[in-house]
């Protein structure tokens, strides 16, 4: 059973999909205010641990704990990489962010003025106000990664599981959408797991990294964690 | 002018056609509702798919109470509760089959395809041995809806009324399914469970328009309104709205055009929606390329 501070341990776990494993042997624990990124290459399990620790694909082995607070689990809130959204839907930025709301409403029970507000105010939060009532196909990349922000926030999550979010996001945007990360860690104490590329933005923002690499999670400090890829790598990728 | 309408010939005929009216404007404002699911979750093959095994369903029907199969009396005239339960049953086993089927394949499009031609071939090879297929059979298929008696249209008002009800109490669930089914999962929505009862709920509706309407009806109001209204929608109340006006709209008028021009029913009311449909998004198109 996880302790008081964690949100979720692995022991052991085997992760993969179907018949494919794609990591093992891993050990893993997250804590409360956590801020670990996952790094690796493409196909290395980043997405598939996140993917595992949000229950979209179960764990094919070992253990994957929980901590169950009351009756209830952790508040997880998912933020996809936006291109993954179909832009067919007619959906604008509010309509988005009220999603996050059905996490706590109950079957057909009506959305109602409170939850609207509450809508707003993580726009407001995310500084995306203005685009309330833009369609959310219709926005950049960056913004539509605030507006999803925003949506997970509506839920209060305890952990935030952002699978690449800033992909195909440019420079600034994804700077500011880091530090505004780093900013609802801080404030909030959010848990926070990151899959990301920008290895130079990570050792700016993010405490502890972990690396997805040859089927195995290594978690350590981003620093020491930074080191040792520009030691395999054998050049000096982060001067 | 009033001589080219024939608006006093209308008039006259108006006690006799008015259930059938009110059944078209019925249809024509909540297959949309369901519709808008269909185009938002690119599933509109299915859309086209499921008309026809509803219709084969309905032969089946007939042919069953023909020959005297189920207990049914054989020879009898032709009874449209038996025709109803054929066609809701036929289209739930498919639906159901393609909802288990399509995820664990890669040939949804060829699968759904398979289904529409034979399901078309079906219908017709069960009416040809059904002993009790007659004209007004024939009719039923085709989508000629003058003979709507108030019992029928009755039973429509409180049918439509209910899936008009379901559709607006789990909108939220229904949306959040088809635009984030990741996010649904992980805040512990039982995804399965949406899928079935929207394929039900939608399946069924499919049925009753197919029943009253017949295929081609009940496929052109459940996807053509959706689709001109995602031409002009910035949100999702829009697209709900636009679509309803427009299927009702869509209705109307072709029943009147139908009634003033002795066409059949259903065909116009297709071809009018797909002629609207391609002059506004070519207007549309010509707007967006000259302000840009």
């Amino acid at each position: 059973m996880p302790d008081e501070s964690s949100l979720f341990s692995m022991t052991n776990a085997v992760l993969g999909y179907g018949k494919t494993v794609v990591l093992q042997e891993v050990d893993f624990t997250c804590r409360k205010a956590d801020f670990i990124a996952f790094v690796g290459a493409n196909g290395s399990g980043k997405s598939t641990f996140i993917k595992t620790v949000a229950g979209l694909i179960p764990p094919l082995g070992g253990e994957l704990k929980y901590a169950v607070r009351g009756e209830r689990l952790p508040v997880m809130g998912y933020v996809p990489q936006s291109e993954k959204l179909d832009p067919i839907f007619p959906v604008t930025a509010f309509e988005v962010v009220l999603m996050g709301v059905y996490s706590y409403l109950g079957a057909g029970r009506r959305v109602k003025e409170e939850h609207r507000a509450d809508a707003h105010r993580a726009l407001k939060a995310l500084e995306v106000e203005g685009l309330a009532r833009q369609r959310f196909s219709e926005l950049s990349g960056g913004q539509k990664q605030r507006v999803l922000l925003a949506r997970a926030l509506v839920m209060e999550p305890e952990l935030l599981l952002l699978d690449e979010p800033t992909s195909g996001v440019d420079a600034k945007s994804e700077s500011a959408f880091m530090e505004k990360l780093a900013e609802l860690n801080r404030t909030r104490g959010v848990a926070i797991i990151l899959a990301s590329h920008n290895l130079r933005l990570l050792k700016k923002c993010v405490p502890r990294t972990a690396w997805f690499n040859a089927g195995r999670v290594r978690l350590d400090d981003t620093s020491t964690v930074l080191e040792e890829i520009e030691r395999e790598a054998g050049v000096g990728i982060f001067i | 002018m009033m001589e080219f309408l024939q608006l006093d010939e209308l008039r006259a005929a108006w006690p006799y056609l008015r259930h059938a009216v009110w059944m078209g404007v019925i249809i024509g404002a909540i297959c949309p509702l369901v519709g808008v699911y269909f185009v938002l979750r690119r599933i509109v093959f299915i859309g086209v798919a499921i008309p026809q095994v509803s219709a084969a369903g309905i032969a089946f029907a007939f042919l069953s109470q023909g020959m005297g199969w189920f207990g049914l009396l054989p020879g009898a005239s032709p009874h449209m509760g038996v025709a109803l339960t054929g066609s809701i049953l036929f289209t739930l086993a498919a639906l159901l089959s393609m909802g288990i089927l399509l995820p664990r394949g890669g040939m949804s499009e060829a699968f759904i395809g398979l289904v529409f031609v034979v399901a078309s071939g079906l219908s017709l090879l069960l009416l040809s041995q059904a002993p009790v297929a007659e004209a007004g059979l024939l009719n039923l298929l085709k989508g000629e809806i003058v003979a709507v008696t108030l019992v029928d249209l009755i039973r429509a008002v409180v049918f439509f009324g209910l899936v008009a009800t379901l559709l607006l109490v789990f909108n939220k669930e229904f949306l959040l399914l088809a635009f984030d089914r990741e996010l649904a999962i992980t805040m512990g929505k039982s995804v399965l469970a949406w899928d079935f009862f929207f394929l039900v709920l939608a399946g069924v509706t499919v049925s009753v328009a197919v029943f009253n309407v017949g295929p081609i009806a009940g496929f052109g109001y459940l996807v053509i309104p959706p689709l001109i209204a995602l031409l002009f929608s910035r949100n999702m109340f829009a697209m709900f709205l636009l679509s309803v006006v427009i299927g009702v709209i869509a209705s109307l008028l072709s029943f009147y055009l139908a009634f003033r021009f002795d066409l059949p029913m259903a065909p116009t009311s297709v071809t009018l929606m797909g002629v609207a449909y391609g002059v506004l998004a070519a207007g549309k198109s010509l707007t967006l390329k000259i302000i840009r």
